[in-house]
């Protein structure tokens, strides 16, 4: 009920704004991918299949601008997966899923925050600058913070020297649910990211449905040069008392014209058992419309080891 | 079995593919740094987006036949109108260049007779990209028009001329991939934006 009620709301401000805008001053997508997934641990094939609307829009009046929106919604199948997120019901099923859902408002004084409230991005880490929605590999925020969208509202600034956005959110991931006492309070600064450098601080604490506790307080750091990439991320923090510490570093290379991007990642947390993990990640982007990417993982978790494979195709129109 | 439905389904829904779109939309962000950098006395602006598409990859080939269009610059694209209070300052317009050391972003300010004011680097891995934003490389492109910089690259086997290289310390190749991305934003900004700014003309700002 929840989610039907959340996805007309969001068909209806797409509408309104297409409808005030005639399109001009929208962007539209169909987005479709395909995943084709190997797990060594249950020695099993599955598959994942992905299609959806994004869409992006400015908002304006006769002052000029004063905001965005941005709906995108994916219908979700699953085939044959070992495991899945708890909001699908068995290994086969599918689901209508939100990614970023949101409103921003962006007028204000030089020295005012801007907002944003719906689906929102955790602006936490290395995940704060770097966009991983709908590719096959990311910076961790899921086994870090347990989120990697939710529900709720953000305040964020851009300026020359550094960045910020501070967010509150509801804890509860897809589905939208507000319950006493569970939250999701997260925020970074960093320095510019248009700089061959940049430096971030993040912070995070949460309270679950299960009064399960968690806080984490980490750096990141970014250096560009030529093709290369380096990218490093450390936290600490307490999970229900314990403490709890994470490690991230990730190597890129990137070619252009055609786009071809060579990731590695080692990434290391202590958060309910020891993993560790060593990630290469191949992207191909010929054109426009067309993105090939192969994902390896090499993990271990309390020192038992297995390798999982991805290969997603995916096609934007 | 079902991979391969999936993938059939995928590659019949391209064939009737129109316009290009490449990053997710959640990624878009406004220039916030570049308009700051470029017009700190701002207070707002106001967005047109426009499509670039076919049409226009084929005129700038007809003006600049040795750097078209790339197929990824197709889509649609913002130009931003800046403004002090309820006068427009100046306009600015981001694009992207591919060089050896990917892709250049630059942010280029322009009047509204679409005379360059200014420019900044959103994203470039030069480890010597200091040499191109100095105020002598500045100061080479400030006032200058379309049609300028389409004759300089004429005249220097589409290359930067003596007198930008010298300006950029001895960085030919950047020099270059600059002055051609001034080119293409001067030409995409009046093919793609005419009527818009033109508005603004006749409006009597």
């Amino acid at each position: 009920m929840t989610k039907g009620l959340i996805a007309l709301i969001g068909l209806l401000v797409t509408s309104w704004t297409w409808s005030i805008s005639l399109l001009d001053q929208s962007r539209y997508s169909l987005d479709s991918a395909v995943r084709q997934q190997y797990s060594e641990s249950v020695d099993q094939y599955h598959n994942t299949f992905f299609i959806g609307l994004d869409f992006h829009s400015v908002l304006s009046d006769e002052k000029g601008d004063w905001g965005t929106f941005v709906f995108q919604s994916y219908f979700t199948q699953l085939n044959n997966a070992p495991s899945h997120p708890k909001i699908f019901n068995s290994g086969d099923d599918s689901k209508w899923m939100f990614r970023i859902v949101r409103l921003d408002y962006t007028r204000g004084s030089y020295y005012q925050p801007y907002f944003r409230v719906g689906h929102v991005e955790i602006p936490f880490g290395l995940e704060h600058t770097w966009d991983t929605n709908g590719v096959v590999m990311d910076y961790q925020l899921m086994p870090l913070v347990g989120l990697k969208a939710d529900w709720g509202v953000s305040a964020f600034r851009e300026y020359r020297a550094f960045e910020y956005e501070v967010s509150w959110t509801t804890n509860s991931g897809q589905e939208f649910e507000q319950e006493s006492g569970v939250y999701a309070l997260s925020g970074r600064v960093a320095t510019s990211r248009y700089k061959d450098w940049i430096a971030g601080v993040s912070i995070f604490e949460s309270n679950n449905k299960l009064d399960q506790s968690r806080n984490w307080r980490a750096i990141d750091g970014q250096w560009f040069v030529n093709r290369w990439t380096l990218l490093g991320q450390w936290g600490v923090g307490k999970f229900n008392g314990d403490a709890i510490s994470s490690a991230l570093y990730e190597v890129q290379y990137s070619l252009s014209r055609p786009d071809w991007k060579f990731s590695f990642q080692r990434f290391t947390h202590d958060l309910g058992a020891d993993y560790e993990h060593s990630m290469m990640v191949v992207r191909w982007t010929p054109d426009s419309h067309w993105d090939a990417s192969l994902n390896v993982k090499d993990q271990a978790v309390n020192d038992v080891s297995s390798t999982a494979s991805i290969f997603q195709l995916r096609h934007r129109f | 079995m079902k991979t391969l439905m999936y993938l059939a389904s995928i590659l019949v829904l391209s064939l009737v593919t129109q316009m290009a779109v490449s990053q997710a939309f959640c990624s878009l962000r406004d220039p916030y740094h570049a308009m700051q950098t470029i017009f700190p006395e701002a207070t707002h602006h106001r967005s047109i987006v426009k499509k670039i598409d076919h049409n226009i990859r084929e005129k700038v080939a007809s003006i600049l036949p040795a750097h078209t269009l790339h197929y990824g610059e197709l889509g649609k694209h913002t130009l931003y109108i800046i403004y002090k209070d309820a006068s427009p300052v100046g306009l600015i317009h981001v694009r992207s260049e591919a060089s050896k050391w990917g892709l250049v972003e630059v942010a280029w300010a322009l009047n509204i007779k679409q005379e360059i004011l200014d420019f900044s680097i959103q994203r470039c891995r030069c480890s010597n990209k200091g040499d191109i934003t100095n105020d002598k490389v500045k100061g080479f492109f400030k006032h200058k028009t379309a049609k300028q910089l389409i004759d300089i690259l004429k005249h220097n086997d589409q290359l930067a001329p003596k007198v930008l290289v010298n300006a950029a310390n001895g960085e030919k190749e950047l020099a270059t991939v600059i002055l051609r991305s001034a080119t293409k934003t001067l030409i995409v900004t009046d093919e793609g934006w005419k009527e818009d700014i033109n508005a603004l003309i006749s409006a009597g700002i």
